[in-house]
């Protein structure tokens, strides 16, 4: 499956377009991360415990946006973006999005 | 309250021993070969959190993605 964020993809054209696709998952990283995070958070520099969480976050975002897509018939994903937000203080949403399209080659 | 505080103490030092096992779990994890039906993407990407290199699979059948580590130079 094609995903790119541009609006057309060189050497293919846009057979069909199927409609909007998205994958969205909300995450918390548990008490002992949010303790070692606040440690580190005194100190400065990255806060791996929290990189690690929206790591992950995106990784299972883009999964279900594809297997949405597939299950719609797609076989690419264009103009794709990603979006995040804050639940609580502890918990961070991340949504893949885009438009599932059947796209051939040239 | 004495009990009281030694089993918030407890509680808080479970959690980030729980979370400190968890984390080199995640960077000792073993390089899998991806299972079959599944198809190399042009998509590879570092691991922010393991600096491990990851290729990604994927399922056209299933719509399924598999992350392989291809590079064992760890941080």
């Amino acid at each position: 499956m094609l995903v790119v964020t541009t609006e057309n993809i060189p050497g293919y054209h846009i057979d069909k377009v199927i409609g909007h696709t998205f994958g969205v998952v909300v995450r918390s990283r548990g008490l002992g991360g949010n303790i070692t995070a606040s440690v580190r958070s005194i100190f400065g520099g990255e806060i791996k415990e929290y990189t690690e969480m929206i790591e992950d976050a995106r990784k299972v975002a883009i999964d279900r946006m594809i297997q949405n897509a597939h299950a719609m018939g797609a076989n690419a994903i264009v103009m794709m973006r990603f979006d995040s937000g804050e639940i609580g203080q502890t918990m961070s949403e991340i949504v893949a999005y885009g438009t599932a399209v059947v796209a051939e080659k040239n | 309250m004495s009990i009281y505080f030694a089993l918030q103490l407890l509680v808080i030092i479970i959690a980030i021993i729980s979370t400190f096992i968890y984390r080199r779990r995640r960077l000792k994890q073993r390089t899998l070969q991806p299972p079959a039906g599944f198809q190399k993407t042009n998509e590879i990407f570092i691991d922010p959190t393991t600096g491990v290199q990851q290729q990604v699979w994927f399922n056209p059948s299933t719509g399924e993605r598999f992350y392989e580590r291809t590079d064992k130079n760890k941080k």
